[in-house]
């Protein structure tokens, strides 16, 4: 025997054989978790349509007592959809609110845009600085619409914006949209309703769906349909497990980190506490939600963070791989930031739920998930190299994660059956099925590098910032 | 060199080899020899089968979902207008309940009796008089009410007993309060307030009193649902949801302000939905806007009603003691009877406000106290301008304004270079809102002070209009 053989035999072997150990495990407690969510999800989204089905919404809508809402929408270089957006916004179907569009020094028309469409005056407003923000050049206000308020600021990043739009606020919760977002006209009687029933509601999160490739007039979904390109329609797939699944479940057990940028909405004299959205923070949204947890449990508050399945906004998916990449890449640093910022929170159990169950698995299969995938590639080609494949077992690999793959998708379409089925035709449920059997081959390993890049770029310190969405518009 | 292939069988999984082992031969009998040489194996590909056939089954399920989804939509959909056409105007004419009852078991099955209750429930919400009692009628011979009252007692589903008690409520059926009243006490707080709805529905008197005693002793009904459930309360509730909600700023006292807006109201854009509105009411309201002659005369009398009627219970119950219902029950009333403006309630809060030591309970008062427009208050709000409490100091100064009183302005101006924003914000509104003498107590104040916090909230409120 040779020394090399000696090397290969004492050393090369343990390790892979180790770390062959460590990603079928890694396999199997992931999958059986996501499986687990699913299962707790079911429970969950059934019963929340028959709580929704018990209610009479007519007199939800008339309800006086409904809590007023500031709607803050930050919004940069988005001349092309900002103006369909408040138009949007403003046929909700709310008893009291106000739209606060913060436009964050934008460069292009889109301030010019929505003065000419709204008929916008400067005013001498003055407002309380309860967070620090950039300066505000303006306050504008609509003399058409009286609950539509412009604010031009300076440019400070998306969380900046968000929290100039706190201190121009004047109702108690406020809730956060994207520019390009669509809502559906009762979302915001359906999101605000945890907030009337359960008082230690400090935040809740509605549905985001995909808006392309479905007919939008005057601000409305009014044809639902799947985007043309297979990257959207991929996109598609993963909203609908990311929220139908994966938010519920954690929602039910109060671990919730992270409710969308695009839409959710809290109790503003709850964020102003902490301090309001984190500037400079790519991911501001998760961000806000993990110090909002870990504050809260600080304190032993008792609070709760919920997912509402039913409202759902509707928001424009990127459909080419470069600002997919970007949009993927910006989320990775996004999610590594809220969870190395608070690190106190890992496996600590002062911080209950959040610190032994949610904050763990987001950080090994979110977080570190990509480098563990990339990792187990590599690990085949070595494995390959020498010798050690067991190939019926590699085979057996590939096709767990296929069928588990499809497993979660035909789950995540079932809720989405049972409640709500907002795709109205069947051969848009047989295609979004059908694509969940290539995902893994497509999707999946173009994601993963997109996040890989991600976790690079954070540990190399690569500043994010609004990024550069190229929207197409409406 | 060891094969690798076996790399399975070393360390750490000798216990679950075991145990696997043991599974093959008292389970799996036929795999046993696979079980025996390779059991991690063997259980990965039975794992991983076992997922391809959840998997098929949930797609076949998918499948069944849609068909089975689609076909409820497309016969509801045919069956929905088919009733509309047949059934619907057989209840609405007066026909006679047992020739009604032929057509019905023609043309509803048995097992279409849910859908039917889906069916008939926003028809029964909408319709008054000898129509509804017709409709319940009907619905209690065909067993429609019964069934739902079954499955009230004895569904285990919260859901379908808070549908239940949402239907009893619609269909008015006073054979089962007693179980509506039971299903008060249920632990989901969506079946409490349904029925408490249900209940209150029925108009009765009697009941709204333990509607409130027992959804005030829920800790877990906020404010927003107590309110939501008691203005289900039609009979007395219709004028005052009216005027809160269409017309603002006009105390209940004032009955010739009221009567004057409300004919000049029924003339303008809002005119249809106040009518519809009232002329639900069993009160005499519609027919009195119809009758514009008779107007005035008969909301006197509406309004006399309306002065002696059931809600001055809430005041009785306000005016107990804590250890009755403790601070948060008190807020929830107060909270109540300032968004309905009960004027009544007015020296029972001015009298609660002198004794109040709880500062949530306080903020409550003042603020009902704007509401209701007591202008009787405002020497004690004055006082509560120098509270330690930013949010009182805020509300007093608010309510305050609200009564346009000029006298006020000086000692609300003390609070423009407070150190809280609400504080300076409600009081450079509260004087704005009092008219020339406000504009001009705002620029001298501008005058005079040297905070740039006070100059910034005056500018603001002098350029805007009055």
């Amino acid at each position: 025997m040779t020394s090399v053989d000696q090397i290969v035999l004492n050393f090369v072997y343990p390790f892979v054989r180790f770390n062959n150990y460590f990603i079928t495990g890694y396999f199997v407690l992931i999958n059986t978790t996501y499986i687990l969510m699913l299962l707790i999800a079911f429970k969950a989204i059934k019963k929340y349509s028959h709580h929704i089905q018990a209610l009479e919404m007519k007199t939800l809508f008339l309800t006086p007592f409904a809590k007023p809402v500031s709607l803050l929408v930050p919004a940069y270089n988005e001349q092309t959809s900002v103006v369909e957006s408040v138009k949007s916004l403003l046929q909700l179907q709310y008893p009291t609110f106000e739209i606060i569009l913060i436009n964050d020094g934008s460069s292009d028309n889109t301030l010019k845009n929505l003065i000419n469409s709204f008929d916008l005056v400067k005013t001498k407003n003055v407002f309380r600085p309860q967070i620090h923000c950039q300066k505000i050049k303006g306050i504008y206000e609509s003399s058409t619409y009286s609950n539509l308020i412009v604010v031009d600021k300076v440019n400070g990043g998306k969380a900046d914006a968000l929290n100039s739009g706190i201190n121009i606020s004047k109702y108690p919760l406020i809730c956060s949209l994207d520019a390009d977002s669509i809502l559906e006209s009762d979302v915001l009687i359906k999101v605000v309703r945890p907030f009337m029933e359960d008082h230690t509601t400090v935040a809740a999160g509605g549905s985001i769906r995909i808006a392309n490739g479905c007919k939008i007039f005057n601000g409305r979904v009014i044809k639902i349909g799947l985007p043309k390109s297979i990257l959207g329609k991929f996109q598609v797939m993963e909203y609908l497990r990311s929220f139908l699944a994966g938010r519920m479940a954690f929602s039910i057990i109060n671990g919730l980190i992270i409710i969308s940028g695009a839409f959710g909405i809290f109790k503003k004299d709850k964020v102003i506490e902490i301090g309001g959205y984190k500037k400079g923070s790519v991911g501001e949204d998760m961000e806000l939600i993990m110090r909002l947890h870990a504050h809260l449990r600080e304190k032993n508050e008792p609070y709760n963070i919920t997912f509402v399945p039913d409202p759902v906004c509707w928001t424009e998916a990127p459909e080419n791989l470069k600002v997919l990449g970007l949009q993927r890449k910006r989320w990775q640093r996004g999610l590594l930031e809220s969870l190395l910022g608070n690190k106190r929170v890992f496996l600590n159990p002062r911080y209950g739920i959040i610190g032994l169950v949610a904050y763990p698995f987001f950080l090994i299969a979110e977080g570190f998930g990509p480098l563990i995938e990339v990792f187990g590639f590599i690990l085949f080609f070595v494995t390959w190299y020498f010798g050690m494949v067991a190939y019926p077992l590699i085979y057996l690999f590939i096709l767990a994660t296929i069928v588990l793959n499809i497993l979660l998708s035909i789950g995540s379409i079932i809720f989405e059956e049972m409640t709500y089925q907002r795709y109205p035709k069947t051969s848009m449920i047989i295609k979004l099925i059908g694509l969940s059997f290539i995902e893994v081959f497509l999707y999946r390993p173009l994601t993963v590098w997109y996040r890989l890049v991600g976790i690079f770029e954070y540990f190399t310190g690569k500043k994010g910032g609004w990024g550069k969405m190229v929207r197409k518009g409406f | 060199m060891d094969s690798p292939k076996n790399w399975e069988f070393d360390g750490f999984l000798k216990i679950g080899d075991s145990f696997l082992k043991l599974i093959s031969e008292q389970v799996f009998f036929p795999f046993h020899k696979h079980f025996q040489e390779y059991p991690i194996t063997t259980a990965l590909i039975f794992s991983v089968f076992i997922l391809i056939g959840i998997t098929a089954f949930l797609l076949l399920y998918v499948i069944y979902l849609r068909l089975k989804i689609d076909r409820y939509q497309n016969l509801k959909v045919r069956k929905f207008v088919n009733w509309k056409k047949n059934i619907l105007p057989l209840i609405l004419d007066n026909v006679d309940i047992s020739t009604f009852l032929k057509t019905f078991l023609k043309t509803i099955k048995k097992g279409d009796y849910e859908m039917f209750g889906e069916f008939i429930t926003p028809y029964l919400n909408d319709t008054k008089g000898d129509s509804l009692e017709r409709m319940i009628k009907i619905l209690r011979e065909i067993g429609v009410v019964k069934r739902e009252r079954y499955h009230l007692k004895h569904s285990n589903s919260t859901w379908r007993r808070a549908l239940a008690v949402r239907r009893l409520g619609a269909f008015k059926d006073s054979f089962s309060i007693e179980a509506l009243v039971k299903a008060l006490h249920d632990k989901d707080i969506t079946v409490a307030v349904n029925a408490a709805g249900a209940l209150l529905k029925m108009g009765d008197r009697q009941l709204l009193k333990t509607v409130i005693s027992v959804l005030l002793r829920n800790k877990f009904i906020t404010e927003e649902l107590f309110a939501e459930a008691l203005l289900k309360f039609e009979r007395t509730l219709n004028l005052e949801i009216f005027l809160s909600q269409e017309i603002d700023r006009y105390p209940i006292s004032s009955r010739f302000k009221i009567i004057n807006l409300i004919l000049q109201i029924t003339r303008t854009e809002s005119g249809p939905k106040l009518i519809i509105r009232l002329r639900n009411s069993k009160e005499a309201v519609g027919v009195i806007l119809e009758n514009e002659d008779l107007a005035e005369e008969l909301l006197d009398e509406i309004i006399l009603k309306y002065k002696n009627s059931e809600f001055i219970d809430l005041e009785k119950i306000l005016s107990k003691k804590e250890k009755v219902y403790p601070v948060s029950s008190r807020i929830k009333m107060i909270d109540f009877i300032g968004y309905i403006r009960r004027v009544e309630g007015i020296p029972v809060l001015i009298d609660i406000l002198k004794k109040s030591k709880n500062d949530e309970e306080t903020i409550s008062i003042i603020k009902a106290l704007g509401n209701l427009e007591a202008a009787e208050s405002a020497p004690l709000l004055v006082d509560h301008l120098e509270s330690e409490h930013p949010v009182i100091r805020a509300q007093a100064a608010k309510a305050l304004g609200v009564f346009k009183d000029e006298k006020a302005a000086k000692p609300i101006s003390r609070l423009l270079e407070d150190r809280d924003w609400w504080c300076r914000y409600h009081a450079a509104s509260s004087i704005h809102q009092m008219g020339e003498a406000g504009k001009i107590c705002l620029q001298n104040f501008l005058k005079i002070t040297k905070d740039p916090f006070a100059k910034g909230i005056i500018t603001q409120f002098l350029s805007k209009p009055q």
